[in-house]
């Protein structure tokens, strides 16, 4: 190709050789987009790229001249447009080198260049008038140096910029009633020229980067205001950014972002319908389905969640995460906005945690069927990658835990056998480690934790004590909760065994599961003042307290049918002792009486019962009992109608012999 | 105590630097028969055991920081600093090179230099320090700025020819300043008991399983239920952490402050050394019933329960599964082995660790004693057990030979590759005993070898430190001579000055001849350089009883430095009469004897007997020496000359020295007999002459020189003043009393002859007529008279031989009137007849008796001497 107005076919000069190698390098990149082979892409970008920066250091080599800054500059645009692309985002060169080529634009035109900071660099360049034949190209590079200012969160720098582009003065706008719109305006209104029809190709046209930085900017500067928490203004922000030129992912994303303002805002609806947008735009869009399904559960809608959950779930297991977006745009939105909060936004839990969740949903919403199959897959599934939950899911549970609600849904669905083999699993790990005794006081003031003399004899260096709370050391807070698990493991064996009407076996666990309970001591000194850091060991003595109701009662209504009566008794007044208003309890109670013959008694219970009204702490309490047990505690005991009857019947006997008075 | 014997065999040699291999980057990996090592530089080397040579030398991009073996797919992960991970494949090299190496000899071809590209990057990343692969798992350590990022990856492609790996997990901990942090990190994975290790590469030293007792409190349960091993890594700064690979990082309560923007977690360091960690590993301690001491049964199923960690200055830290009364767990105990620790491996039931001097291993105890409580002690096992093995940087996993002996690869420190056989002695272990006799005679024998091996030693040290003084001190002698002898023909490069002096004494004067060396040569003379002075003199005829006599003196040079002067002064006297006869020849050389470098059983081929020529400009070994010539003169009686200091008569001069003659009687007598006479008081001076001179008239003999010559001779002597002071001048011009008649222009002196005998000296100016036809030529006459005749005919001499001296042949000579010659010869031949006659008539014993003989002899004399020669 040759310059416009040459006459001589072999006009061999350097500015012809250097456009020829220009164009060549850009029609390579561009034919190998239209051909739409994704394999070829990365090399082929890193040989553009690689040859694109040859080129420029030719060009740079010599001293700058007014004849050759325009193809330099157009090449500079070309070879950062490619860097951008291959380093995966803006760094530190790049700005340079436009600070180099902006250098060398006053050393052409032979203005004197002192110790200038980047934005009077612009400055002078833009209002320089003698620049109009370069406006094009500058504009192009200016159009770059937005972008970088941009990514770097400089928006001062970049509003400076473009008002220099548009040769408006600064000046506070009278319009500018949204502070926060100044830069899209400028983006807006920034008058870029046409890129000539010469013979120099570009890797991207400026109109593209036009409506990038456009695009970007909305993005980021609503991204920023939702951080902030202004989720008005930063939905309407983003909605700007809807119309503006991006991928479909990016689509997505902005969609995305979008609904969690709404959902900020408090309007649900707008937020599902958003993200349902976004997921109709692009299907890969996880994020959205993740954060409508947080919203059902909110909303209390559990058949959508599980559904959601479950198409989820199926998609992480399907197709590949990381999809190459095969963007015939160099310089993209994705990599103008890298910023955290997106990734906050935009954060998906993995396959295993998501089976995790729907097998929970499952097991507390009374699905149990599924929740079976949920927990197995789990199991399996936990086995191979492991378990390693990522931050932003709260409250997901450990490794054990895990297990036993999958104990307590198989207990539940009556597969007893495969609920004695999980709590074998977890009974094996733990009961070597349980130490023989573990006092836990319960202090007011923070002093913490004293070390019982019998609990560590004769270590003499202990590894480091690494502690988030102050009140207790992390070895007796693992010791504890290696207790809670191995009794809960041993209650459900015992529960389990005793449906299986092996109740001598049955006894044998629950009996273990009490000796396991009966070694924490929590010993109240001082004012209960300072209950709030020490809210997490209340609990834990609350799930005692209610794991050996449990044990007890299990192992009284097994004395009970193997004809124990008296240790029944004991057992079960223990355990209404640890958790009085147990309606199951109670019956077996009155049941172990009326045999004993201690018809008096079982009245008396049987009254109190009557009148006692349920408190709402005791609601509190199930509430605060994790998941393996809530089970047993929900089941409001269907009452045994012949007894009562012939409860009451004795009852009114008894008053019938009292006349009224 | 069980022995261990060893056997040691040298494999192969690698390359090095010269400084020998630094710790910490050197590998050595078995598998099978076949050994792959990689000592630092670009190459990995692959040796086999079989073949005993080298089958292939992989050359990578970068140095070879660390090697895994993946068994499970027979290929080899390697790390190349600031590059990446490469993926090689354990096939033999010859089927994957593309152009193939002409195999050469048979059996012995040559190894094939595979080059490894690009193609075999797996993972690129210039900052991994080290790395491990548990199950399919790749874990790297990389460096940050001041953290160390712990990374697992996955390989997510299906095949495992082309694996690319994926991150799903990171970790980071702040890096520490202490310890030798050019060390590389460890890495050691630890299985929970129960899980599967089957699948896993069997590489004793890196792969263990622990109980469930220790791991769960160290590492946590959820580890331990979900059977996920636990990568432990130990750092150059000391920290010891572990990761494991599919449970959260133990415990699960976050640690990063809640503020922090970066997403990575920290993780959990389980200990701090406080030095760079070496190895680590995992020991069994406490036996089964089934078990003995020693490597029996695969090393997967031994569980262990004790975990190891050495650090570099030799601190071990055990954490050891304690049962205590209610409860067990962990405990950390330190304890310290002697360091530095280059390198070191551990398997289940044993340790071995190699500091620079020694490779030492210790087992557990076959029979555990009863723990010892004070700290710093092994209770538990054996005492480290030296393996007589120094400076083993590489250790490879111990393997069972058939014999039941363990093998042990090691690379040492100049980077040799050795095969240690350790043959385990079993048996009850006994020691032979041997009795304080048998020890205290070994004990006395071994004394007595130091004591001759000692005793050589210094005797060849003596010896050498001899000889190399003996070549040094040749070598100077060469220099000197070369020196001086180079400069032989242009200037002296060492001046000897030769006067003579008299010295004044109380009642004698002697005459003493002072030579002055000046070294003017770049060396200094040191010890051994003699300034030998040969004094000699020819018979006088006129002297009865004298002899050619020659003395040597020899004046040893301690030390001449450059430009520096050495004077020595001797008396010029004759042995046996005392007199001193003139003229005298001395000549001045240097001399050193090679006697002394070359020691007395050196045969000199040269002696002083031998018939070769000498010749004054070559150096000689005369008498076992190198002898340098440096000056030859000749004193005669114008040098001893001595005058008045004012030409007074008056003053007396100093009587010569005649010590060893006894005064003549006569003169004595005829002394007394004068100094009754008063009057002989103003001629007092006459006595010292003798008595002959007041009656004998002085002798006189003249000779002529043309001006001419003379001014052509004596150039700038003629410049100033005239002719006749300027031959006198000249004339004297070696005498050393002579500075105040050079002083003042005389013509004439009269001076003392060391025999105390008058001398007079007179130039005047005359015109010789009748001898060339021109005219008369003018010329100078030298008179020198003296009352005595030695005394005349000794000065007369000196005249004439510096005349000889001066006056070149001419080039042209004057025309002479053949008559005037032909006068001459006829006189001179008269003289002749004169003399002749009367020896005959002395033959025949006429009546002239001695008496006349010598007067008329006087007589002719002094015709022939006056007047005398003529010199045109």
């Amino acid at each position: 190709m040759e310059a416009p107005g040459s006459a001589s076919l072999h006009d061999s000069s350097c500015l012809n050789l250097w456009t020829e190698e220009n164009n060549s390098i850009i029609s390579r990149w561009r034919a190998v987009i239209a051909s739409r082979n994704d394999s070829m892409l990365k090399p082929t970008l890193r040989q553009c790229h690689r040859a694109l920066s040859q080129l420029l250091r030719k060009i740079q080599g010599l001293p700058a001249a007014v004849p050759s800054l325009s193809l330099e500059l157009t090449v500079l645009y070309n070879t950062l447009v490619f860097q951008i692309n291959v380093a995966d985002g803006f760094t530190d060169e790049d700005s340079r080198e436009i600070e180099h080529a902006l250098f060398r634009v006053l050393d052409a035109r032979g203005l004197v260049r002192g110790e200038m900071s980047i934005e009077e660099l612009w400055q002078k360049i833009l209002l320089n008038t003698n620049m109009q034949q370069l406006a094009p190209v500058v504009h192009r590079l200016a159009g770059l140096q937005g972008a970088l200012w941009l990514a770097a969160n400089q928006l001062e720098k970049l509003k400076f910029l473009f008002e220099a582009l548009s040769g408006t003065e600064r000046h506070t706008a009278p319009s500018s009633c949204e502070p926060d719109r100044d830069i899209l305006m400028l983006l807006s209104t920034w008058n870029v020229p046409h890129d000539e029809t010469n013979s120099l190709l570009l890797a991207q046209t400026s109109q593209d980067l036009k409506a990038i930085l456009y695009t970007a900017a909305a993005f980021l500067q609503g991204l920023q205001l939702m951080e902030e928490g202004d989720s008005r203004a930063a939905a309407g922000i983003l909605q700007e950014a809807v119309a503006g030129l991006c991928s479909r992912r990016v689509l997505a994303e902005i969609y995305t972002s979008i609904g969690c303002c709404c959902q900020r805002m408090g309007k649900p609806q707008m937020a599902l319908q958003y993200w349902k947008q976004a997921l109709q735009v692009d299907f890969q869009c996880l994020s959205a389905l993740y954060q409508s399904l947080v919203l059902f559960r909110h909303l209390e809608k559990t058949d959508a969640e599980l559904e959601a959950l479950s198409l989820l779930h199926k998609a992480l297991e399907g197709s590949s995460q990381g999809a190459s977006s095969t963007s015939h745009l160099l310089v993209g939105v994705e990599l103008l906005v890298q910023v955290p909060s997106l990734t906050s936004v935009l954060a998906v839990p993995n396959g295993s945690e998501v089976k995790y969740l729907l097998a929970r949903r499952c097991l507390q919403t009374g699905r149990i069927e599924e929740a079976v199959e949920h927990y197995l897959d789990l199991m399996a599934v936990l086995q191979e990658e492991g378990w390693q939950p990522q931050e932003f899911l709260h409250g997901l549970p450990r490794v054990p835990e895990v297990f036993l609600e999958a104990t307590s849904a198989l207990l539940q669905r009556e597969q007893h056998q495969d609920a004695l083999t999980v709590s074998e699993k977890i009974v094996s790990r733990i009961i070597d480690l349980i130490p023989n005794r573990l006092t836990i006081l319960l202090r007011s003031d923070d002093r913490g934790e004293e070390e019982q003399p019998e609990q560590s004899p004769g270590v003499k260096s202990s590894p480091p004590q690494l502690t988030s709370s102050p009140a207790l050391s992390h070895e007796k807070k693992e010791s504890l909760n290696w207790i809670l698990w191995a009794s809960t493991a041993y209650l459900h064996q015992g529960q389990a065994l005793a449906h299986l009407s092996k109740h001598k076996d049955a006894v044998t666990q629950f009996s273990r599961c009490i000796n396991l309970l009966f070694k924490v001591q929590f010993i109240r000194t001082g004012t209960a003042s300072d209950e709030m850091a020490q809210e997490g060991l209340y609990r834990q003595e609350q799930v005692l307290q209610a794991l050996k109701s449990l044990a007890l009662l299990g192992r009284g209504c097994q004395f009970l049918q193997l004809g124990k009566d008296k240790d029944a008794l004991r057992d079960l007044q223990l355990s209404l002792q640890a958790n009085p208003g147990h309606s199951e309890a109670i019956q077996n109670l009155l049941e172990v009486l009326w045999r004993l013959g201690r018809k008096q008694e079982a009245a008396m219970y049987w009254q109190k019962f009557q009148s006692a009204s349920v408190p709402a702490a005791a609601q509190q309490e199930r509430r605060a009992l994790p998941l393996y047990l809530l089970s047993q505690s929900k089941k409001s005991f269907p009452l045994d109608e012949a007894l009562t009857g012939k409860i009451q019947d004795y009852i009114s006997a008894i008053t019938e012999d009292v006349p009224w008075p | 105590m069980a022995s261990h014997l060893q056997k040691v065999k040298y494999l192969a040699e690698f390359q090095c630097p010269v400084s020998g291999l630094s710790a910490g980057k050197h590998q050595v990996l078995c598998h099978q028969s076949d050994i792959y090592l990689s000592n630092g530089s670009k190459f990995l080397y692959m040796y086999n055991k079989e073949e005993k040579q080298v089958k292939a030398i992989y050359e990578f991009p970068g140095r070879v920081w660390h090697v895994e073996l993946v068994v499970p797919q027979k290929q080899l992960y390697v790390l190349c600093s600031h590059n990446g991970i490469y993926c090689v494949s354990m096939k033999q090299p010859d089927r994957l090179v593309k152009q193939t190496d002409p195999v050469t000899e048979g059996d012995r071809c040559s190894p094939c230099l595979v080059p490894i590209d690009s193609d075999s990057w797996i993972l690129q990343d210039s900052s991994i320090c080290t790395f491990a692969v548990v199950n399919g798992i790749l874990v790297t350590v990389s460096k940050g700025q001041s953290r160390w990022r712990i990374k697992v990856l996955q390989n997510v492609n299906s095949s495992q020819e082309n694996p690319k790996f994926s991150q799903i997990n990171q970790l980071e901990f702040i890096s520490g300043t202490t310890g030798n942090l050019s060390l590389l990190p460890t890495l050691c994975c630890i299985f929970p008991q129960g899980a599967d290790v089957s699948s896993e590469h069997a590489d004793g030293h890196r792969t263990f399983t622990v109980k469930a007792a220790l791991f769960s409190p160290l590492f946590g349960l959820d580890a331990a239920m979900l059977n996920s091993p636990v990568v432990l890594c130990g750092f150059p700064d000391g920290q010891v952490c572990c990761v494991p690979l599919k449970a959260l990082s133990f415990p699960t309560m976050h640690f990063s402050c809640p503020d922090m923007k970066d997403q990575t977690p920290r993780g959990m360091i389980l200990y701090h050394l406080e030095q760079s960690v070496v190895f680590i590993g995992a020991l069994r301690f406490h036996q089964g019933d089934s078990e003995t001491g020693g490597h029996h049964g695969m090393i997967d199923d031994i569980v262990c329960d004790c975990i190891v960690v050495v650090g570099h200055q030799g601190k071990m830290l055990t954490i050891k599964l304690e049962v205590k009364e209610e409860t067990q767990g962990p405990a950390y105990k330190e304890h310290h082995l002697p360091g530095p620790i280059a390198c070191g491996l551990c398997t289940a039931s044993s340790v071995y660790y190699s500091t620079p001097s020694d490779l030492f291993t210790f087992s557990i105890a076959v029979n555990q004693r009863k723990p010892d409580s004070s700290p710093g002690v092994l209770p538990f096992v054996s005492p480290p057990v030296s393996l007589n093995l120094c400076s083993a940087v590489a250790l490879s996993t111990p393997t069972e030979t058939s014999e039941g002996e363990t093998e042990l690869v090691a690379l040492s420190f100049k980077g040799r590759l050795m095969v240690c056989n350790l043959s385990k002695d079993t048996s009850e272990p006994q020691h032979p005993r041997m009795t304080s006799a048998q020890a205290g005679q070994k004990i006395k024998d071994l004394l007595a070898g130091i004591g001759s091996v000692s005793e050589r030693v210094s005797l060849l040290k003596n010896a050498v430190t001899q000889k190399n003084r003996s070549l040094s001190q040749l070598n100077q002698v060469i220099n000197v001579s070369c020196a001086l002898l180079s400069h032989q023909d242009l200037r002296q490069p060492s001046s000897c000055v030769i006067t003579a002096q008299w010295n004044r004494l109380l009642t004698q004067d002697p005459l003493f001849i002072s030579c002055v060396l000046e070294n003017k040569t770049g060396y200094s003379l040191q010890q051994g350089w003699t300034l030998c002075v040969h004094v000699s003199s020819s018979s006088c005829p006129y002297i009865a009883d004298s002899v050619t006599s020659a003395v040597e003196y020899s004046f040893p040079i301690i030390n001449l430095l450059p430009q520096d002067k050495m004077e020595v002064s001797f008396p010029l006297t004759h042995e046996r009469s005392g007199r001193l006869v003139l003229p005298v020849t001395i000549s001045c050389s240097l001399f050193y004897s090679l006697k002394e470098i070359l020691g007395k059983d050196v045969a000199c081929p040269w002696s002083a007997n031998s018939q070769t020529p000498q010749s004054s400009s070559v150096a000689l070994l005369e008498k076992g020496g190198i002898s340098l010539p440096l000056k030859e003169c000749d004193i005669d009686t114008l040098h001893c000359l001595r005058f008045r200091r004012d030409q007074d008569p008056k003053v007396p001069l100093p009587s010569a020295h005649r010590s060893h003659l006894p005064p003549d009687p006569v003169q004595i007598f005829l002394q007394a007999l004068l100094t009754q006479n008063k009057e002989a008081e103003a001629s007092n001076e006459k006595d010292f002459q003798g008595v002959g001179a007041l009656y004998m008239r002085p002798l006189v003999a003249s000779v002529r020189v043309s001006t001419e010559l003379l001014e052509r001779g004596l150039q700038e002597l003629c410049a100033g003043s005239n002719v006749c002071c300027a031959v006198l001048q000249w004339l004297l011009a070696d005498n050393t009393e002579a500075d105040t008649v050079k002083a003042q222009n005389l013509c004439e002196v009269q001076g003392t002859d060391p025999d105390g005998k008058d001398v007079h000296l007179r130039v005047t100016e005359v015109s010789v007529d009748d001898v060339c036809p021109t005219g008369p030529v003018p010329a100078v006459e030298i008179q020198i008279g003296s009352p005595s005749l030695a005394g005349m005919s000794g000065a007369h001499q000196a005249v004439i031989r510096r005349l000889q001296r001066l006056v070149s042949p001419i080039s042209h000579s004057p025309d002479l009137r053949l008559k005037h010659l032909q006068q001459l010869i006829t006189d001179r031949e008269m003289l002749l007849k004169e003399v002749q006659s009367l020896r005959d008539s002395m033959c025949l014993r006429k009546e002239l008796g001695s008496g006349a003989a010598a007067e008329k002899l006087l007589g002719l004399y002094e015709r022939l001497r006056n007047p005398g020669l003529l010199i045109l």
